[in-house]
């Protein structure tokens, strides 16, 4: 069960509307390394884990990521809320315009929609975790890439904040594989 | 006001967040522990401060006022006007 806040967990306030930006940043919403990917990733891959704490790791920063699928969607919107039709048309927009209007899709930056085929629960928790050590720093790359091309500090600074949250749950996952290692260990032991 | 206390409760809730993470894979640190416990104390005296002068944070947590269901009056995490 999940309980929804009705807050952000980092505040987004963008004045200025950027359309191309947005199409950039929606990678980190529905691309293959973005935060929807690692929501579904986490909690689907949770129920096989030996140890409570990967599992309890996989349920809580799979809850944040949904968080930060929220904070992805708040940009986007701030991004392209009120766009004219000439503002659509310059700022690349109008492809994404007639599939979706102003709506918020879950896609990467080429248009692909989002799909399960860029994750994985292999049923086997060093699989998973190692997995998962690598999505960490696959969306870490993903943010800085991002960073590289955008400018107004009203964006920068909560892609800086979801950068740096990708380094503390690579962190978290590499002790939980730790915690399932030496209970892989114990097992064979007696 | 309304952000000021917004940006004040997302520090304490990510701190509440943050601290809960490390305690899952740490969960005999008896220090970190502490920290956890303080800082959400810290946290739900604050959300309860909020949800008295400006709304609902939770769905089905959060009591409603007796004549409007204000849940759908306050403003939306992601709109910034």
């Amino acid at each position: 069960m999940w309980i929804y806040e009705k807050k952000l967990q980092y505040p987004v306030n963008i004045k200025r509307k950027d359309p191309a930006a947005a199409k950039l940043i929606i990678t980190q919403y529905g691309g293959p390394d973005g935060e929807l990917g690692a929501a579904l990733r986490y909690l689907s891959q949770r129920y096989i884990m030996p140890v409570n704490e990967a599992v309890a790791a996989l349920t809580d920063i799979g809850t944040e990521e949904l968080g930060h699928f929220e904070i992805i969607g708040a940009m986007v919107r701030q991004l392209t809320k009120g766009l004219s039709y000439e503002e659509i048309k310059r700022g690349g927009y109008a492809d994404f315009y007639v599939e979706h209007g102003l709506g918020v899709f879950p896609q990467n930056a080429g248009g692909a929609p989002f799909t399960a085929a860029a994750m994985q629960s292999k049923g086997d928790a060093v699989t998973d975790l190692y997995e998962d050590m690598a999505a960490e720093q696959k969306a870490r790359s993903t943010y800085e890439y991002l960073i590289d091309m955008l400018d107004d500090p009203d964006v920068i600074e909560p892609l800086k904040f979801l950068r740096a949250r990708e380094i503390v749950h690579f962190q978290r996952f590499g002790e939980a594989l730790e915690k399932v290692r030496d209970y892989n260990t114990r097992k064979h032991v007696f | 006001m309304e952000h000021q206390f917004l940006k004040e409760l997302a520090e304490k809730s990510f701190a509440a967040l943050d601290l809960q993470l490390y305690i899952d894979t740490h969960p005999d640190d008896a220090a970190a522990i502490a920290r956890y416990n303080e800082s959400v104390r810290a946290l739900s005296r604050l959300q309860a401060e909020y949800e008295k002068t400006i709304g609902p944070l939770y769905s089905f947590v959060s009591p409603s006022a007796d004549t409007r269901f204000t849940w759908v009056d306050t403003a939306w995490p992601w709109e910034n006007d």
